[in-house]
């Protein structure tokens, strides 16, 4: 049983839902912990223990989200800060080209001071809303792990875990053919979703090409995407 | 005397109104709140015009006109106050080269990261990073041209944070500023 489970780490031992009070009030610095020492220690415990049940295990997994909000915020520095190197630059006398934006620069500054003298209600987190321009990011930033991990991939042999994704990225043609395809689907149907375009074919490549080839339709203003809530299936209809 | 039924009906919608408006963490467009409660955009409008002069008379919140929409707030003065009550509250905070890149961004929109670094003369990845986690920018898709960066606009929340009802509302660029001097490259490379 979880009210039985504790903790024994360095600096500190108690029922872990303490641990998890400690981190979120600030008492303990969650970037020194390893969840991954804890979620071992509960696996130990668990197999001792010899029983279990399932409100057990969605209780610590409930507590063990907790822990890594806390650790996630704690390795990320605070979206208010933007301390960067930037700063040298700002010694730096401006550029022609920069010059007619300093004053801009004031003046926003004044407005951005003014405004912070208002307060209002802070925003609930509600369903998450993505636009076209989230996906784009995503991409880059998809496709910039990929290269990470292609260039590990060159000194360390890890055949199973990208097995399916194609050595180069997508070529123009793939896309372009893929257009042509959903477009023709999608006349023959109005609409449909993405699992719909998916069905059958499973491959990573074949989700990347998908997907790039959406994201250029939608560029192109010829479809829309919505999506209902989290999780669910991506609608795509002609425009 | 009793008020008449337009009286009520009027009270009734600037009622309405402040609760919409009290409930809710971001701006309203009056056409939004009009649509809402079946009302036409003139009334909505000139009540909250009221419901804004009404507050701006002494008391502890106020109406702001933000991104083009409505927004309750507190008032101004109070900020101290509020902001010590709010000890955990995060307020965001721009470094100048921040707010040089959004300035840049806002009269520039949609524009590239290369245009963005052409006209400030340094690397500006980081600080355009910065800015998308804010939620400052966007990205408005990617330009025609090669290696197709990506553009880049302001959001709403820049005009709600800069408290600006539209980008319209920023002023034309100024071209001269005589207190800041000008780099000259040519000068700077010499021995």
């Amino acid at each position: 049983m979880t009210d039985a489970f504790k903790v024994e780490i360095e600096g500190f031992s108690g029922p872990l839902e303490l641990l998890c009070s400690l981190l979120e009030s600030g008492e303990l610095d969650a970037s020194l912990i390893s969840a991954r020492e804890i979620v071992s220690a509960y696996w130990q415990f668990l197999h001792k223990s010899g029983r279990t049940s399932l409100d057990a295990i969605a209780e610590f997994l409930i507590l063990a989200a907790h822990l890594l909000l806390s650790k996630a915020k704690a390795l990320i520095p605070p979206a208010g800060d933007v301390e960067t190197e930037e700063d040298e630059e700002e010694i730096l006398p401006p550029t022609e080209s920069l010059l007619p934006y300093r004053m801009a620069v004031d003046l926003l500054a004044k407005k951005f001071a003014e405004r912070q003298r208002f307060f209002n209600r802070p925003p609930e987190e509600g369903t998450p809303v993505f636009e076209v321009g989230d996906v784009y990011l995503l991409s880059a930033m998809w496709w910039g792990l990929y290269a990470k991990k292609s260039q590990l991939t060159c000194c360390i042999e890890d055949e199973l875990a990208w097995e399916g994704i194609p050595t180069p990225i997508p070529e123009e043609e793939q896309v372009e053919k893929r257009i042509a395809e959903v477009c023709s689907i999608l006349e023959e149907k109005g609409e449909l979703f993405l699992g719909d375009l998916l069905a059958g074919r499973r491959s990573r490549s074949h989700l990347v090409v998908t997907l790039l080839a959406l994201l250029e339709l939608c560029r192109l203003g010829r479809i829309s995407l919505s999506q209902e809530g989290r999780w669910s299936d991506v609608a795509i209809a002609l425009r | 005397m009793w008020p008449s039924p337009c009286d009520d009906e009027k009270h009734s919608l600037t009622r309405k109104l402040e609760a919409l408006l009290f409930m809710s963490p971001q701006p309203v467009s009056t056409r939004e709140l009009a649509s809402f409660l079946g009302f036409p955009l003139g009334e909505v409008e000139s009540a909250l015009e009221e419901l804004s002069e009404h507050y701006a008379a002494g008391h502890g919140l106020s109406l702001l006109r933000s991104a083009g929409g409505w927004q309750m707030a507190t008032a101004p003065d109070l900020c101290e106050a509020v902001g010590g009550f709010q000890v955990n509250a995060e307020r965001l905070r721009l470094s100048r080269a921040a707010l040089e890149c959004l300035a840049i961004i806002a009269y520039n929109q949609p524009v590239t990261r290369p245009e963005i670094e052409e006209i400030r003369g340094v690397r500006s990845d980081r600080v355009i990073d910065t800015l998308l986690r804010c939620g400052l920018i966007k990205s408005a898709g990617r330009k025609k041209e090669a290696g197709a960066p990506i553009l880049y606009r302001t959001t709403s929340l820049f005009l709600d944070l800069f408290g600006l009802n539209a980008i319209g509302d920023l002023p034309p660029l100024s071209e001269h500023d005589s207190d800041i001097e000008v780099v000259k490259l040519d000068e700077h490379e010499l021995p």
